[in-house]
């Protein structure tokens, strides 16, 4: 007798949260996404940045790829395989030299260690924060955006796209390798005090 | 005996209800502040999939915080304790099972999100640590649903016969008397 009680208790709260929620999602003025299927978004992008031949012909050649002979960088940029649609290091830095924004979608407390130089921070925990909104404000919803997490299964980038691609960003992009591949192969990094290897495009 | 019951309420039984069910309520405070990340939380731990259980994830995102706070406040407040207590229990064993299909699975690499953008005692990333700090949370749950919300609980302010009752049983234990033998 008491355990069925308890039983009914229980779906009374659940029955409960569940009308609560409903009511909450009611209030909601924009509606909750999952952003799957960020890789078809990317190809899709009306604005697609660029073409990876451009970067692969001839590094020598190219100013956008550092190369052992660059008097600043001595590492040429290794070109590790991503996900379909998504950008590689070259591609991404390519974007970076010609003035990209870039978002680092980690948590702070990755982004404050160290960042690509010049990026800005933001993720879904942060995106409708007062520190979010004044970020998204710095951006011009046509302008070239690459988003980078930690790379490989990492989701926050593909979360961080849907967020902006329903905000009205339309020229989205995400790096396929992570922070620490940009950071390997010694690219500019920035701390969150503005020091760092390197400085913004 | 009496006394022993008193001591028991508020050195005990208070305490973890008001930890356990204050717990519940911030975690819940916490993810309701952010619906849409909580939902692509629930997305990270690919239990489900977003393609075709898309409105059951947005769903789990708008509820279970709403579960979380009410059984919260349920609890803390003493009212109905054993049912409030027995959902965060029901709660605690889901999210070790979505922890450990997180861990078991190579290709999943989830953040918890169990306090929303906060981290309690564990980091984001999930792990072995949110299992075991799952299961700790357990015991005060388990010890709630055995032995009640105790004397200072809105359960015994609106049912004061539990509590005298209980005393009488005390008391009729001390004497070397059982229910059996008082019934006959």
């Amino acid at each position: 007798m008491k355990c069925a009680q308890t039983m009914s208790g229980v779906l009374a709260i659940v029955g409960l949260g569940y009308l609560a929620g409903v009511g909450q999602s009611l209030l909601r003025d924009k509606p909750i996404i999952l952003g799957s299927g960020a890789t078809a978004r990317v190809s899709e992008s009306p604005n697609p940045v660029v073409d990876p031949k451009d970067t692969q012909t001839d590094p020598a050649q190219d100013p956008n790829v550092l190369t052992p002979t660059d008097e600043s960088h001595e590492l040429e940029i290794p070109d590790l395989p991503v996900p379909d649609g998504m950008l590689t290091m070259r591609q991404a830095h390519a974007m970076w030299v010609e003035g990209a924004y870039f978002i680092d979608a980690r948590h702070l407390h990755e982004y404050e260690l160290g960042h690509i130089s010049g990026a800005a921070h933001l993720n879904a925990e942060t995106f409708f924060s007062d520190a979010g909104i004044a970020e998204m404000q710095t951006i011009p919803p046509d302008a070239p955006v690459v988003i980078y997490c930690v790379g490989g299964l990492c989701d926050a980038s593909e979360n961080v796209l849907a967020l902006l691609e329903q905000s009205g960003y339309s020229n989205l992009s995400i790096m396929g390798v992570g922070y620490e591949d940009w950071e390997n192969a010694k690219l500019p990094t920035s701390l969150s005090d503005g020091t760092g290897s390197g400085e913004s495009p | 005996m009496s006394a022993l019951r008193w001591a028991e309420s508020i050195l005990i039984q208070l305490p973890l209800r008001v930890g356990l069910g204050g717990l519940f309520a911030f975690a819940a405070f916490q993810k309701m502040n952010n619906v849409q990340a909580f939902a692509f939380a629930i997305k990270g731990f690919k239990v489900l999939d977003p393609t075709t259980h898309g409105n059951l994830i947005i769903s789990a995102a708008y509820t279970l915080p709403w579960v979380e706070m009410i059984a919260g406040v349920m609890l803390i407040i003493g009212f109905k304790t054993r049912a409030s207590v027995m959902t965060l229990g029901l709660m605690l064993v889901a999210f070790i099972a979505a922890l450990l299909h997180v861990i078991y699975s190579p290709s999943i690499d989830a953040d918890c999100s169990c306090f929303g953008d906060m981290n309690f005692i564990c980091e984001s990333t999930v792990g072995w640590c949110q299992v075991v700090r799952n299961l700790i949370l357990l015991v005060p749950a388990s010890y709630l649903l055995i032995r009640g919300g105790g004397i200072l609980s809105l359960d015994t302010l609106i049912d004061p016969c539990k509590a005298s009752q209980s005393s009488i049983h005390d008391a009729n234990r001390d004497h070397g008397l059982d229910d059996s033998e008082l019934r006959a």
